[in-house]
């Protein structure tokens, strides 16, 4: 068994994690092995050496568990205090703003609008009114409109059609299905 | 000395101080307080101010418990969280953190035992350990201090240091084999390698 191992076996006795497996084969080499048994005497003594010195230095050292515990508490139940104390203030104005604001909106909007700076007097019944004669209302001039040619329409087709009696036609045809009315321009 | 860790019941305990039992926080500290200590003596390097690092950390665990979804990883998550609670609050206090490598510092701030009941081989035994201690790398000196402040598991440490179990195993090892050559005399500046 080489060093390596030897002193993982050893640590793990140590330590108490060693398996049954592990404790067998480590007592096989610890009756063969005189460095081994060295090794495992050294490391044991030091194991409880450093186990008593750091409890001195650590455990012993400082306040107990449940004392630093409830000063926490204490410390963050006060934190708390002041943060809902310094923050209701703030809170209440907010929550005024806002209802000050929902009031004047629902106010504005929903309220008729005839609150002005000039009150209306309605009056109760009309009767007759005395207003000044209207003028003639204007007579718009009737615009005879001569008599155009037809507008050249773009996108559109046109068809020549004979009726019976033989007069000829022009169709125009929309390119979209359309078919608006013919003009005529003939002798009717 | 084996610490009474009941997974089941540390469950329970921290549903219930997650609804706000203060109890049920208390139990949980004490069941962990030991190794916490290890972890903030490791990083601030010395005992003093240990109880007001602490309870910043108390204060830090009461106002976040109720953020741990996962109640069955209680003690990674209050590593993560008191790791980073100490250095925060190093840096909060305008210091940095002390180094293991500066022994006047440590001195000064009085990193050994002063107990005048100690006899004076036991005082200088403690004195040439914490020397082997603090020379120790960092990854080898936190495995190290948490086994002997609370005795934990392997498994229990790497929960702790987030770690496969035979990293923790190794590191064991060689930060023992380091202390052992370091107190008997065997001067090596270099890690040895298994």
């Amino acid at each position: 068994m080489n060093r390596e191992i030897m002193e993982i076996l050893i640590g793990k006795y140590i330590d108490s994690e060693i398996t049954p497996a592990e404790q067998r084969l480590l007592d096989k080499e610890l009756q063969v092995n005189q460095e081994a048994r060295q090794t495992l005497h050294q490391y044991k003594q030091l194991h409880d050496q450093v186990r008593a010195a750091m409890n001195s230095e650590i455990n012993e050292h400082g306040k107990s568990c449940r004392e630093i515990f409830d000063k926490a508490w204490e410390q963050r139940t006060v934190r708390r205090r002041r943060l809902i104390k310094g923050w209701g203030g703030l809170v209440r104005f907010t929550a005024g703003m806002a209802a000050g604001l929902a009031l004047g909106l629902s106010g504005y909007f929903l309220l008729p609008k005839t609150l002005n700076n000039e009150t209306v007097v309605k009056p109760t019944e009309l009767v007759a009114e005395n207003t000044p004669p209207k003028p003639p209302a204007e007579v718009k001039p009737i615009i005879h409109r001569k008599a155009t040619r037809p507008r050249v329409l773009r996108n559109v087709d046109w068809y020549n059609f004979t009726d019976d009696a033989g007069d000829q036609w022009w169709v125009q045809g929309v390119r979209e299905n359309a078919v608006s009315p013919a003009v005529y321009h003939g002798d009717l | 000395m084996m610490s009474s860790y009941e997974p089941q019941n540390e469950t329970a305990l921290v549903c219930a101080a997650q609804k706000g039992d203060k109890q049920a926080l208390a139990r949980l500290l004490e069941n962990h307080w030991a190794w916490l200590k290890g972890l903030v003596y490791n990083v601030l390097g010395g005992p003093e101010e240990m109880d007001d690092a602490l309870q910043n950390i108390c204060v830090l665990l009461i106002d976040k418990i109720e953020t741990l979804r996962e109640p069955e990883r209680f003690r990674p998550w209050l590593a993560v969280l008191a790791r980073r609670a100490t250095l925060n609050w190093i840096q909060q206090q305008r210091r940095q953190p002390i180094s293991w490598g500066d022994p006047a510092a440590l001195q000064q701030k009085g990193g050994f035992s002063e107990s005048t009941s100690q006899k004076v081989e036991q005082n200088e035994l403690n004195e040439r350990m914490f020397e082997a201690v603090k020379e120790l790398p960092d990854k080898y000196r936190e495995a190290f201090i948490l086994k002997y402040m609370d005795d934990r598991s392997y498994a229990e440490i790497a929960e702790i240091l987030d770690l496969p179990i035979t990293t923790v195993q190794i590191r064991l090892v060689r930060a023992r084999r380091m202390m052992h050559n370091r107190l008997t005399g065997k001067q090596t500046n270099k890690v040895p390698r298994t």
